[in-house]
Formats: C-alpha cells, structure tokens, sequence
C-alpha cells in the first residue's frame, strides 16, 4: 500500500523539509534522501533558504487570484452562493525535455491509433473481425453509438482533443492510466497555474528555460478549423456550454474568449433544413464546427436523451448531412472505455504495427472467469472501477477500503462483470507540495492535453493534480485533490 | 453578435446603473441626515423608497436610518446594492468571454465586499463609506469598460441599457420630490427646503455642475431645468435620450438591418420631446405627466429593441 509514511531519512539541510521522506513511491524531486536530482536542484536550493512566512504569503497571493478571477466552483446545497477555489499548490512540476519528448511521442502514436479505431468499428470493423478486440466487448460498451454506424465524420477525425491521464510508477516510467476521449476539461487549470506560477515565482520560472504553454488556444483553434465542413474557408466556430451552473463553466468562458469565438447554449441555436444557425442580433447565421463541451446524450433531444435542455433539437441530422461538425464527434466513449483500456496495446500493434511507446497499466477484465476469481480473492489490494465512469466515482480503493464495501463491490461485480475492472493499486509518484506551512510529498498524476488535428499538437506540459491529504491515491478535484503547475524543461 | 450576449450585457450595464444610483441616494442621505429634523429625514426615507419602488418595505414601514439603509445595502431584498450586483454579476458570468478580466475582476470583488458586508456588521458604525466604495467601484468598471471595450455592438448595448436606467432612475426621484415641493418653483428656496434641493441635486451627482451653471442660488426652475432639459450634463433626462438615441442608430448600422425603424422612431420622439420644450412650458403644463412620459417612452424603447434585435421571430429570419 503506498503511503507516505517514513521509511527514509530526513532531508538535513532546511527546516522546511523536516517532514519530507521517501517512501515506496518514486519522488519527482529526490532520488534518494536528500539528493535532488538535477533538474529539481535549482528548485530544491531556493526552498532551503525561504522562509515558512514567504512562502505562505506568496500562497496568499495564488488564492486570492484564483477567488478574484473566479477561478471557482459554487457549493451545491448553499442558498447564499458561496463559492470556493479548487486548491492549487505552489511548488512547480518538472520534467524534463526528455522525457517529454518521449512522452509527446507515445501520445500522439495512441491518439492516432485510437481514431483508427473509431473509424473502423464504426464502418467495416477490420479489427473485429481480426479477432483483436472482441466484438462484444465494444457492442456492450455504454458509450457506443450506433447512430454512428457508417456516418462519414470530417477528416476521419473522430477524436480531437483528448486529456490523457498519466501516473509515473515506482519504476520511475510513465504508464497510461487512463484517455479521456469524451470532453475533457481541466486545460483552463492548466493555464490559469502557469499565469498565477509568473506571479509567485517569476524569477525561478526564468532561470528555468520553462517551455510556453500560452499558445494552447490558437492552437485549438486551429484544430477545429480543420474540422470544416466540405473544407468551407472561414468556418464559424462555436463553442457549445452547458451553462453557467456547469462546474466547468469557466473554462468554457476562458476558451471560448482566448479562441475569440461565441461562447453559445443549446437554446443560442436552431437547425433549418439541416443546417445550425445561431440566433444574433443581426439575424440568423449559419454555424460549420461546434466544439461541444455537452456530453453525447444531451447535443439533441431528438435523437439522444428527450428530455434534455441542454441540447438543439435537430443538430443530429445536421451532422449527419455534413453540414456542422462536431469535436470531439458522437461516440467516441466507446475508445476510453476502461476495457477497451486494456486492448489499447492490441489496438496501437494492429493499426500501426508499432510497439506502443506508453505502457498500459497492468488490467483485469471481470468478465473473463479466470481473471475475475483471482480479482475476487484480491479485493483488498486491488483497484476496482466501473468502466464508463470518471472522475473518481464508482472505484474501490482496496487497500483504504471496508469489509463491507468490498462485499458491495464483489456483488456488484458478479452482477454485471463487463461493467468493472480491476488494477492493482499503484504507487503514484511523488512531488513535493507546501502543506500546513511545511513541504511534505503528495501524490500526482498527469494530464496532458492532445490536439489532434491535421497534425498532432500537445502543448507541452499539462495539468498536474495532487492528492493534498496525506497518503491519499486520489487526484480527482471531486475527492479532496488540487493541482500544480507543470514544467516541461527544453 | 449572439441576441442572449446583447441581452446579458445590456442588463449587466442596467443593474450597475441602479446600483450605482441606490448607492448614491443612500450615500447622500445618510450625510445629510444631520441636517435634518429626524421628521424630515424619515420623509426623505419615504422619498427614496418611493423613487427606488421598494413599495414593501415601505409598508413595512424600514423608513428610518439607519435600519433603511442596511436593508437596502444588503438586505433580502430586490432593490438592495447586494442583489443589484449580483444581478450584474451573473450576467457578466454568462458573458464572460466578451468582458475584460480587469473588468470580471472589479465587478467580482465589489460583490465580495458587499458579501463580506452582509456577514460583518462594522461598516454600519460609518455606513457612507460603504456606499461611496460601492459607488467608486462601479467608476473604476465603467473607467476599465472604456478603456478596453471596443465600440462596437456590446458597446452600444452597454450603453443603452445605461441611460435607460438613468432616464427612469432620475425621473422617479424628480417624480417624488415634485410630489412634496411643488410651491413656489419659480422663487429662491428657504432655508428649511434648501436641504431638500441641494440633496435633490446631489442625488443626481449634479450639484457642483450646476452651480457652475446657475451659480450657487438655488432655484427650483433651475434645477429642474438643469435636471430635464440640459443638453451637456451626463444625467439629464435630455443627455440620456441623446445617448439612447445614437446607441440605437448605432446599433442599428452595427447589425445591417433593415427594420429596426420603429425603435429608432420611439427613440427620436422621446429626445424631440426634450430637446425642442422650454422649462416654462413644462412648468405650465402637467410636469408630473411629462416625467411619466419619459418612462413609458424608456418601457416602450425597450421592449421595441427586443423585439428587433433579441427575441425576435425565428420564422421571420428564414425566408
């Protein structure tokens, strides 16, 4: 079980790092007690010599920018609207130019791999029929569309952001835990970090040679206009927002202003003859790429969920006439499912014939008895997820979890075994974070963003989220997590 | 431009106006306070509950400060400095993208102190100071919207919804002060109403223009003039039917259509009425009707620009 518990020797050198030790997991900063490895060094000797006092006043400052930006999200259930800020830490990520690269590499071959994918179980299905990917497993995926069936999607671009999450493991490599191919957001976080980090340590971000992230929304742009429909020059582009009770309703607003696009609603929005028009004060006008931020059951009440509100009557057929485009496009759940997960290797060798640069985490499929006994008889080190959720919800942390829950888990997943699947609890890497007026490790993942469009662009860096209680495996801003800024070095 | 982004900024400017002018009323009011008999001041209570239409608590009988004006600063109330910014916040949120973030800002942390205020009562030892931040806040918005919007449709919609809560704002309070000091308009005030008149212009932010105008003898006619009919002064009835009326001939240009005559023509009318009368006349007429015909003129301009511009027929659009 990865914990932070002491197994190591105290850092000697600063007060500040009393508290730091290493435990099973790989530390970002340390290789071993007190030894920062070469790009943290910088880092690690200006924390030596600051104090406690500074460092709080400069959190004081990050905070207090995110709540005057409105950087936030609203307590549900508070009649008087109070509205917190998703805790960000102060202490950089690094990584260096390297392993970035390597990293840039491998998510760009999976993205690849992955809209072949797509195109193909929603037209021939080569890979089925291969026996690849068990024909099965991708008709019962909650996700998968049949609507879809034969629909000619522009460029074949099925997927074209994508927020891959990663973990780096106690071998010290990255492993893909999971690709969010749906909407994926966060990125707003990203930037807002990196904007807030030139506030607080201007001067550090300078020695470092930091590589820019700023040009993230001009680069979206520019993969939605590649999505123009009929290849039609100066496609108006929008992006469609659930609304402001949307908890990620600020980055809808944030994108859609560094994008200099409209921000529009379902109810901005009509279709006439199969074309998408959005209701301006100077008359109707014709939209071609809708980057939807509204998950698939609710774009169109006529041909997904009817009671939607969120949603234009309508758009479906639209798109299916080739008249709008959509990013990403309907469907492509089925490729983040997290058992088609586990094919992904399979998937990348079969379309590419390439070995995958990124590993997957080691998965069990429950609906194979033989996996699934030996699952069962390890509820209580392994993890288990439902495979169409996200966010944290629906998992069982074996080691922090009950007798009883794990009971519920075991029924649930004897019930409706293709809904779950089991990995053993990893230890995600450590970085050092500024925790009760003292730096202690906490543990990270990452999520770089991936834009796929007529060449593959990922802005380099991503959203680091942190576990900020103690021990805690869990990133997810639902559970208690933060974020920090993230460094990719040249 | 998107019709609901017209919408959101056109209430965004109006629920900033009222703000700004609830703060004004109560700013001048509480300083004033020593000056008047506390009979007085509860009749000046009863003044700004009438011209701001908080009508319940009028009956309520909250006409005594400071009690009135904590309530109308934070209360639970629609006509409180609190639920105006937040009504102004909230449209700024749907509209975030188009807005400046120093203007996000500003407006975000003016409603953070007017939170704070409603959980923490030390303001109320010295409440001016409240309203006149409140009142500086929304300077320092406008300053930063004119200094980094561009003028075009957002601009303009800004700018009406702004002088049509002006219009209605300042003939509301003409309206009720009228009611109570309608002797001898045309004679220098007595000491005893001087308060009354001086706190009249002032509540309009116009005292010290219209001394340099009229000289510091207050005269009824004057003020009266000065507040309806002058063509230079930034909150006179005849300035904001200036304003409203290039707003919407700009608008009009901005959206290149074509039908939008009706509301130009609502909007020419209400500015003729202003530009081409003389004090005298109006004082030999009803002056009560001619205040409540700016209003009408206001609902009537607002309702014709909806109609071309905002919630116009969708069937209409597609021929």
């Amino acid at each position: 079980m990865p914990t932070a518990e002491p197994s190591g020797m105290s850092l000697p050198q600063a007060p500040m790092f009393d508290e730091y030790s290493l435990g099973r997991a790989c530390d970002e900063m340390c290789g071993a007690p007190g030894q920062p490895r070469p790009h943290y060094a910088a880092l690690f000797e200006q924390l030596g010599s600051v104090e406690a006092a500074e460092l709080q006043r400069r959190q004081q400052v990050a905070d207090r920018a995110f709540l005057h930006q409105g950087i936030t999200f609203t307590v549900y259930g508070d009649s008087r609207g109070t509205e917190r800020i998703f805790p960000y830490d102060l202490l950089p990520r690094i990584i260096t130019g390297d392993e970035w690269r390597q990293l840039d590499r491998g998510l760009t071959q999976r993205i690849t791999a992955l809209n072949l994918f797509l195109h193909d179980i929603y037209h021939e299905g080569r890979i089925l029929r291969a026996g690849v990917v068990p024909r099965e497993l991708v008709f019962s995926c909650p996700h998968y569309r049949r609507e879809m069936r034969g629909l000619r999607v522009q460029a074949d671009r099925y997927v074209s952001v994508a927020g891959t999450d990663l973990v780096r493991l106690a071998d010290g490599q990255f492993a893909v835990l999971e690709d969010n191919l749906r909407v994926p957001s966060g990125v707003s976080y990203m930037l807002a970090n990196r904007a807030v980090m030139k506030r607080t340590f201007s001067r550090l971000l300078s020695r470092y040679s930091v590589r820019p992230i700023d040009h993230y929304a001009q680069a979206l742009l520019r993969t939605l206009r590649d999505l123009s429909p009929q290849g039609r020059p100066n496609p108006t582009i929008v992006l469609l927002t659930p609304g402001v009770f949307n908890s990620a309703y600020f980055e809808h607003a944030f994108l859609a202003r560094q994008m200099g696009i409209e921000l529009v609603e379902g109810r901005d929005l009509f279709v006439h003859d199969n074309v998408v028009y959005m209701r301006t004060t100077s008359g109707a006008q014709r939209v071609d790429v809708i980057y939807r931020r509204v998950d698939d059951d609710f774009v169109d009440p006529l041909a997904f969920r009817a009671d939607s509100q969120l949603g234009v009557t309508g758009l479906f057929n639209a798109y299916r006439a080739g008249n709008v485009s959509l990013g990403n496009a309907i469907g492509t759940g089925v490729a983040d499912d997290k058992a088609v997960y586990a094919y992904v290797p399979a998937i990348i060798k079969y379309y590419l014939d390439e070995d995958p640069i990124l590993a997957n985490v080691e998965t069990y499929l429950l609906d194979d008895p033989l996996q699934r006994d030996h699952v069962l008889q390890r509820l209580d080190q392994l993890v288990v997820k439902a495979v169409g959720e996200s966010g944290g919800y629906g998992m069982l942390i074996g080691p922090h979890s009950t007798a009883e829950q794990r009971a519920q888990f075991r029924d649930r997943i004897l019930a409706n075994p293709r809904n779950y699947i089991a990995q053993p609890t990893l230890d995600l890497s450590c970085a050092p974070c500024f925790v009760d007026e003292r730096i202690e490790p906490r543990h990270i993942d990452l999520r770089p963003y991936i834009l796929a469009g007529q060449q593959t662009v990922i802005v380099p860096g991503g959203l680091t989220r942190v576990a900020l209680r103690r021990g805690s495996l869990v990133v997810n801003s639902s559970q208690g997590g933060g974020s920090k800024d993230t460094w990719v070095l040249e | 431009m998107l019709s609901r982004v017209a919408d959101h900024l056109y209430w965004l400017s109006r629920y900033l106006e009222r703000a700004e002018h609830t703060a004004r009323l109560l700013e001048i009011s509480v300083t004033l306070s020593a000056d008047r008999t506390p009979e007085s001041a509860s009749r000046q209570g009863v003044r700004i509950l009438s011209a701001l239409q908080a009508l319940d608590a009028q009956r309520a009988g909250l006409v005594d400060f400071p009690l009135l004006a904590i309530d109308l600063a934070v209360g639970e109330r629609e006509e409180s400095l609190l639920a105006c910014v937040s009504h102004a916040r909230e449209n700024a949120r749907q509209v975030r993208e188009q807005i400046s973030v120093d203007m996000w800002e500003q407006l975000n942390r003016l409603y953070l102190r007017l939170l704070a205020a409603r959980e923490e009562h030390g303001w109320q030892e010295q409440p001016e100071d409240l309203f006149r931040d409140v009142r500086h806040s929304v300077y320092l918005f406008k300053g930063m919207t004119s200094s980094t919007m561009a003028r075009g449709e957002g601009w303009q919609y800004m700018e009406l919804g702004r002088f049509l809560e002006r219009s209605i704002n300042t003939s509301m309070l003409l309206d009720v002060h009228l009611r109570e000091f309608h002797d001898n308009l045309r004679s220098t005030v007595e000491a005893t109403d001087y308060v009354e008149w001086l706190s009249l212009l002032r509540c309009c932010a116009s005292f010290d223009a219209y001394v340099r105008s009229h000289s510091a003898s207050i005269r009824p006619l004057h003020v009266i003039d000065f507040l309806v009919l002058d063509a230079l002064f930034p909150r006179s009835l005849r300035f904001a039917a200036d304003r409203i009326e290039e707003s919407l001939k700009r608008l009009s240009r901005l959206s290149g259509r074509t039908q939008p005559a009706r509301v130009e023509r609502l909007a020419g009318l209400l500015r003729a009425s202003l530009q081409f009368v003389q004090i005298e006349e109006l004082l030999h007429g009803d002056l009560l009707q001619t205040l409540e015909h700016v209003r009408r003129q206001c609902r009537l301009i607002h309702h014709a620009t909806y109609q071309s511009y905002i919630s116009y027929q969708l069937e209409s659009e597609i021929a």
